[in-house]
């Protein structure tokens, strides 16, 4: 997979700060930044997308039932429901720029960098603002004659890669952690159950949603899960679905044309349609029922 | 034009303040005052035209330096090149038809100044210089388009540029004078 972007040939470099006010949605503000600064973050970005292009050159599409790794190239499309925030941050122009934006950073949440190509083509990274932030509390020493000495100064330290990079068409994902706490994911699944389910509805018409649908709104889980079978709900057949259903304890019933999933088996349920559920016959007479949190097509 | 919280450059800004009003200070020295003589008032007044312009210019090298620029993008443009014409009527006259014949008249006339000053630091309107006009510079005032997503700078940019005209949805790089002061890079 290839960025679309040419990091060799950087025509504008920004650096920015986003600030969380308690009740308040995330501000993002541009920190004016000098030339050694600009090079440091150009030189994360590239060692970023070494990073993402060592782990793999296809990375798998990023699932939100899916559990990850602390460091796993995944990518998702920028225009996907769930990462409108970051679509938001992306496609901004002219954000604020406060040079004092660094004076208080109790509600500095993560840093950014935007840059654009000579193509005038975007590209914007981000990285939670963990070490930035808690280098503050510390007391750093340098050496400026002989001897060691205690810095004075506020000190801020860049990280040495981003957690993430967006460009025109995908976000490119180092730390699905990132992605998570950055796109502020779980809100926006939870927020997409009505979206997921109306999609759902239209593919698989023979299941009854509406007791999922409640579930799921106050389910972070059931709602990834919502999530993630949205895009492989075409051509499911009710037959398998529901020998699927049974063989892996799952209590539902037909009535009336539709199949109907009863009360606390909800969860169980969409992990059969997730691919989550299965059953192996290794040792005869005794079937083995597992679930996967995570899982890769083969 | 919004009143800010903070904001950096606040010596500079002050400066470029000064450098608007600084055709006040050439009509003062060529005017004079009967109260103070012209060798202690005609270098004032050159170092307070002088000072704050070269401090401008000196903002401007120092971005160029560190390569410090913005890309702003243009949604919606008025070109303000008028305002600058309208304060030095509205302004400057008035103060130069001051005469400064009394203690009473310098102690008024410095008094209005100091309110001009403090008006032009708190609404941003450091970009009010004539010489942007005599290099035949337009300013223009940015703001993002009404369809750019909610996380956009919600702040009026100004645009100091050769180009007489900007398109909306252009992207130009400009080098930053201050918090909300751009000059474009080159054409």
């Amino acid at each position: 997979m290839n960025l679309k972007f040419t990091i060799t040939e950087i025509r504008s470099t920004e650096f920015g700060v986003g600030t969380l006010d308690r009740g308040s949605e995330p501000t993002f503000t541009v920190v004016p930044v000098d030339r050694d600064v600009k090079a440091a973050l150009r030189e994360m970005l590239a060692d970023t997308w070494g990073e993402m292009t060592a782990l793999t050159s296809k990375p798998a599409h990023y699932e939100a039932s899916e559990k990850y790794g602390s460091v796993e190239y995944v990518y998702l499309e920028i225009d996907d429901p769930i990462a409108s925030t970051l679509e938001d941050i992306h496609l901004a122009v002219n954000l604020d720029s406060d040079s004092s934006a660094l004076n208080d950073t109790g509600d500095m949440f993560c840093y950014f960098a935007r840059f654009v190509d000579k193509k005038g083509r975007k590209l914007t990274a981000l990285r939670r603002a963990g070490q930035f932030k808690g280098i503050l509390g510390k007391r750093l020493i340098s050496i400026l004659d002989d001897t060691l000495k205690l810095v004075q100064d506020r000190v801020f330290k860049l990280d040495s890669d981003f957690d993430l990079l967006i460009d025109e068409s995908d976000i490119h994902v180092l730390r699905p952690s990132g992605l998570e706490s950055l796109g502020g994911l779980q809100a926006a699944i939870l927020a997409s159950v009505k979206k997921n389910v109306a999609s759902l509805k239209a593919n698989l018409a023979f299941i009854s949603f509406d007791e999922i649908a409640s579930y799921a709104a106050v389910h972070p889980r059931a709602a990834r899960y919502l999530s993630s079978i949205r895009s492989q709900s075409k051509g499911v057949d009710r037959k398998a679905l529901q020998q699927l259903c049974t063989s892996n304890g799952v209590d539902c019933k037909f009535t009336k044309g539709q199949l109907h999933v009863q009360p606390g088996y909800e969860l169980a349920f969409l992990e059969v349609l997730d691919r989550r559920r299965y059953e192996i016959d290794l040792v005869t007479g005794a079937p083995e029922r597992f679930r996967a949190p995570s899982r890769q097509r083969v | 034009m919004s009143i800010r919280k903070g904001g950096g450059l606040k010596i500079a800004r002050f400066l470029m303040v000064l450098a608007s009003i600084s055709p006040l200070f050439i009509f003062w020295a060529v005017k004079g005052s009967c109260l103070i003589p012209d060798r202690l008032l005609v270098p004032a007044c050159v170092a307070l035209c002088l000072i704050p312009n070269a401090v401008l210019f000196g903002r401007l090298q120092v971005a160029r330096h560190q390569g410090d620029t913005r890309e702003v993008v243009i949604g919606n443009i008025e070109d303000v090149r008028n305002h600058i014409l309208l304060y030095l009527f509205a302004m400057l006259l008035p103060l130069y038809a001051l005469e400064l014949s009394s203690w009473r008249n310098v102690a008024a006339a410095l008094a209005a100044v100091l309110f001009i000053v403090a008006i032009f630091y708190c609404f941003d309107l450091h970009y009010m210089n004539l010489l942007f006009v005599i290099f035949s510079y337009r300013v223009f005032t940015v703001s993002s388009a009404a369809d750019a997503t909610k996380r956009s700078g919600r702040r009026v940019l100004v645009l100091i540029t050769r180009r007489d005209f900007l398109d909306a949805g252009d992207t130009v790089t400009a080098y930053r004078l201050s918090d909300t002061v751009f000059m474009e890079t080159a054409q």
